[in-house]
């Protein structure tokens, strides 16, 4: 069953959501966060990109005033909706250790409206194949 | 478990400019404050392709450029970017501030102890 309203669309169909981010080194847990979500929470409106991450840039000197090499980086970013934000902030913050040195950083910002999305049914699982 | 630290009063400040210009971005960020970035590049076209020298279609790379940044600070990491970037000529790139709910991070044991955070 499609979550599209069968009329053309109006802005009013697609409610106010919050857009989580998170910044994740690069070692996997940002696959690990997305199959959890889709898992426990039902969250399919979400990816990773890879980034280049530089931090602390205050603090770190260099010859000659130049940046820190960057580190590689995941940026995550989950769509949903404002009754499930602090509960899916909270669930990805403890899932992926942000609460711990060098494991990055996360926020949240309102989304004034965003389409829903669904994958279609058939997909086999990664894990089963089934 | 111990308590989510949620830092308000935060922006995120996002540049996306051509990607010769992106260390000179950073440099700008630092000098006045900024902690970190994050970039990653992109491709593709602006609102208009003929914009190089020879009137060609012009495909280049961009770097976006995340800053988040506290609101007392977001002004003068947004005009010193700005400046850095050289955001006034035509064509150089563009730079937004969007607001932050909340955010976390990493919190050093000591300031818990500060703020009188549970630390169990």
């Amino acid at each position: 069953m499609s979550t599209m309203p069968d009329s053309a669309p109006r802005r009013s169909d697609f409610p106010t959501c919050k857009a989580i981010y998170c910044i994740l080194p690069d070692d996997g847990t940002d696959k690990r966060v997305l199959v959890e979500l889709r898992k426990k929470k039902g969250i399919v409106r979400a990816g990773s990109l890879t980034c280049r991450g530089i931090g602390a840039l205050a603090e770190v000197k260099t010859k000659g005033g130049k940046l820190p090499e960057p580190d590689l980086a995941k940026q995550l970013c989950v769509i949903c909706s404002e009754a499930q934000a602090d509960q899916i902030f909270d669930f990805i913050f403890w899932f992926a250790n942000i609460d711990k040195p060098v494991r990055g950083s996360m926020w949240q910002q309102p989304v004034m409206g965003c389409t829903p999305y669904e994958l279609p049914a058939d997909i086999p699982d990664e894990e089963t194949g089934a | 478990m111990s308590e989510i630290i949620f830092l308000t009063d935060v922006a995120v400040i996002t540049c996306i400019v051509d990607k010769e210009r992106t260390d000179a971005v950073l440099l700008a960020a630092r000098d006045v404050g900024a902690r970190g970035a994050i970039v990653h590049t992109t491709q593709g076209w602006g609102t208009r392709e003929r914009l190089g020298v020879w009137g060609v279609a012009v495909e280049t790379e961009k770097d976006v450029i995340n800053f988040m940044v506290s609101s007392d600070q977001q002004d003068l990491i947004f005009e010193a970017i700005y400046q850095a970037a050289d955001l006034n000529a035509p064509g150089r790139g563009f730079m937004f501030i969007t607001p932050v709910d909340r955010a976390a991070t990493y919190v050093p044991e000591a300031v818990r102890q500060q703020l009188h955070v549970n630390t169990e």
